[in-house]
């Protein structure tokens, strides 16, 4: 019966896709993907907060009464400054995943056998 | 309201049939399998729909439902700026560890996070203290959960004359137990009965039942979002026309009244809360019971809130049942952000009763955007499902799955409840009824009220999910991370299956007893608990994966430096401000400190150590 708190160590002998995944290579995909989401975020980040705090904060000039601007049914700021990039963001975050994202292989489950009564 | 509260029933009774009859049907689903990889983990064979669904789901707990709803209704257009930050949550959450974290726990045998933790350094201590950290946390959040579903469903059922009549018989019961008649009849009604529903398809069904669940919820959510879409849209006369409307709108403000009447009463006279009196030109609205004594003519001040833009105020009438009442306000308090300003639903920071900073001050806006997909990275019930995907393919299909998902409800509910605002005025009394009040209204003009029954579905729904994350993420650690781990690692399976159950069945009980007369900051816990798990364990799971160097005490370096920075942020605030709520140094909100101190102790504390070179070979090479 296999201990739990171990891990398991790999086996050469079968083949890869029934291998528990090579860690390295598996590691290098990661790591170079989370450098881009986390570029990505950054890219998203500047657009939403630095448009939304240059248009969408009310300005102490501004005439008591006057209309924030409208478009498309919304505060313009919204628009822009929240719903493009949104739109955006998940079209960018499908690209990412389904055409970027490595597809490796992570290894059959493995499973604890504990003795039966 | 009866006939919100009758749908509302009907759907409650409907949805819990169905989550018992998944629980049953993930019961004989799991025979023969290994139970404790089955139980908890669902055997990592979930395929994109489970996956993205239960990961969207769980994630969307009933504060999404209600609680954002309400903020909303109340602060208007800045509610995009605030939630803006799940733009890249799926993407986040998902792509930064997902596939190193699945390949890792299958690499390690692990069930929990704790167990991934400890078994990468082969260090007890580690796993000991992670456990303890996340039992102690999450109970937090389960006591929460647990409330907030007793509250909304008795938010949803009031005013159905069979719940009325169950909430009074509880009272009457209970008004001589100790503790249990510290609480109303309604909330106790609610909450048992919910309980007893979660606990016991989470008992039954496991890791596998909650899937399945949120599978369902997502898809009520959904639905439900984008039919109200359509029929705010269609009966506000458009979003340009809600938007302009809105523009003309100036905040209420909120005060205290005595009602009178010309003879005294021969019976009590009670009005309702909610209850409209139009007095002078002006509308005002009962935001609490009032009551006229038999042999009286005046009631006791009562909390009134008045309306302040003019073509809200055309449209009221007073209520029937307050005609011949007359009006005396005796204090009146303008918003601190906001009063009297035209434009202000429209624009950041929005309207605020209580803050002269308004409601999203910058500071706040830069804190969200960071800490919604971060934070939700580092929350141990998504890690747990990012261990029991089956394969990459699945993750990122998931990934441009919640990406629309998200994109889609988020954006829409925004729209729906600003057209609410339009639609229905003065929900400040109560903004956490305004989505089952929408959702009736809406129907009822559109005449399909049976519809309402599937649109509150998705506030209860939503909380069912998260309840049950929570139970089983607290039972998993007692029983495998605790029992199994440090006493019993021999244990059998039948043994195992029985503790399981036991654990999962005391855990519930207790949380329940322990919420049956809730401390007075219960709600302020929901942040304070996931804000600690998020500062807890994102960066030592994050180093952990991905830093070769990471070692034992780097780890638990990181899970105390994230808790202890936590932990005193709120004690500075609570001595600050009287309030269970964190100090926000530099105006920022306390996860990032939080993170800052995690990510020093772990770093500091791993390079004045040694890694065992046997560890990192396993996993990095």
């Amino acid at each position: 019966m296999e201990p739990i708190g171990v891990a398991k160590p790999r086996d050469e002998g079968t083949p890869r896709a029934n291998r528990i995944s090579n860690s390295k290579e598996l590691l290098d995909h990661s790591l170079s993907e989370m450098r881009w989401i986390i570029s990505v975020w950054g890219v998203f980040f500047v657009w939403v907060i630095g448009y939304c705090r240059l248009f969408g904060y009310a300005r102490p000039v501004d005439e008591p009464g006057s209309e924030p601007a409208i478009q498309f049914g919304m505060p313009a700021w919204v628009v822009w400054g929240v719903l493009v990039p949104w739109l955006l963001a998940a079209a960018v975050s499908s690209w990412f995943a389904i055409f970027h994202m490595a597809n490796d292989p992570l290894g059959n489950p493995t499973t604890d056998e504990q003795p039966s009564d | 309201m009866t006939e919100a509260s009758n749908s509302a029933l009907i759907a409650f009774v409907i949805y819990t049939i169905a989550v018992l009859s998944l629980a049953v049907l993930s019961g004989r689903y799991s025979k023969g399998k290994e139970f404790v990889g089955e139980y908890f983990l669902g055997s990592r064979s979930f395929g994109v729909w489970a996956f993205a669904l239960t990961f969207a789901a769980t994630n969307a707990s009933g504060g999404s439902f209600m609680g954002f709803p309400a903020l909303i209704y109340s602060h208007g257009w800045t509610l995009a700026l605030w939630i803006a930050g799940f733009m890249t949550l799926p993407l986040v959450s998902m792509g930064l560890i997902g596939k190193r974290l699945n390949q890792v726990a299958r690499q390690s045998n692990a069930v929990t996070i704790p167990e991934i933790l400890g078994t990468r350094f082969q260090s007890p201590m580690v796993g000991l203290v992670a456990t303890a950290l996340l039992v102690f946390f999450m109970f937090f959040y389960l006591l929460a959960q647990f409330k907030a579903g007793g509250k909304i469903l008795s938010t949803l059922l009031a005013g159905e004359p069979a719940f009325q009549w169950a909430s009074m018989t509880t009272a009457s019961a209970v008004a001589d137990v100790p503790w249990l008649n510290q609480a109303s009849g309604d909330y106790l009604v609610c909450l048992l009965v919910f309980s007893i529903a979660v606990i016991g398809y989470v008992v039954y069904g496991g890791f596998r039942a909650i899937v399945w669940t949120d599978v369902m919820q997502g898809v009520v959510m959904f639905i439900g979002v984008v039919v109200m879409l359509f029929l705010a849209l269609h009966q506000v006369g458009g979003l340009g026309n809600a938007t302009r409307k809105m523009a003309k709108m100036t905040p209420p403000e909120f005060g205290t009244a005595t009602l009178t009447v010309n003879e005294k009463q021969t019976v009590d006279w009670v009005l309702p809360k909610g209850t409209w009196i139009k007095q002078a030109g002006n509308a005002y609205r009962l935001a609490e019971i009032a009551t006229i004594n038999q042999g009286e003519t005046q009631t006791r001040p009562v909390a009134i809130l008045k309306l302040t833009t003019a073509f809200e105020i055309e449209t009221i009438r007073t209520s029937p049942v307050a005609a011949d009442i007359s009006i005396e306000v005796t204090e009146l308090t303008p918003y601190q952000y906001g009063a009297g300003q035209q434009g202000v639903y429209l624009t950041n920071p929005g309207p605020s009763a209580t803050n002269n900073v308004g409601f999203l001050a910058i500071g706040t806006a830069i804190s969200f955007f960071i800490f919604w997909p971060f934070g939700a990275t580092g929350q141990p019930a998504n890690m747990v499902r990012l261990m029991a995907f089956k394969d990459s393919h699945t993750l990122r299909v998931s990934i441009f799955t919640v990406s629309i998902y998200y994109a889609v409800i988020y954006l829409a509910m925004i729209l729906i409840f600003c057209c609410g605002r339009v639609l229905m005025p003065g929900m400040e009394i109560d903004p956490d009824r305004m989505m089952p009040d929408l959702a009736t209204q809406l129907t009822a003009v559109a005449g399909v009220p049976w519809l309402a029954g599937l649109l509150v579905a998705a506030p209860f729904a939503a909380v069912m999910s998260s309840v049950d994350s929570f139970l089983l993420l607290v039972s998993s650690s007692l029983v495998r991370d605790l029992y199994q781990r440090h006493f019993h690692r021999d244990a059998s399976e039948s043994r195992l299956k029985k503790l399981s159950y036991a654990v999962t069945i005391f855990v519930g009980i207790l949380a329940v007893l322990m919420v049956l007369n809730p401390p007075r900051y219960l709600q302020d816990l929901i942040v304070f608990a996931s804000g600690g798990l998020a500062a807890c364990f994102l960066m030592p799971v994050l180093l952990s994966l991905y830093w070769r160097r990471m070692t034992a005490g780097g780890t638990i370096a990181g899970m105390l430096g994230g808790t202890i920075m936590h932990v005193g942020l709120t004690a500075w605030g609570y001595i600050e401000s009287g309030q269970f709520q964190a100090y926000e140094f530099l105006s920022l909100n306390p996860f990032i400190w939080d993170l800052a101190a995690s990510t020093i102790g772990a770093v500091i504390f791993a390079k004045a150590g040694t890694p065992d070179p046997e560890h990192y070979r396993t996993y990095f090479e």
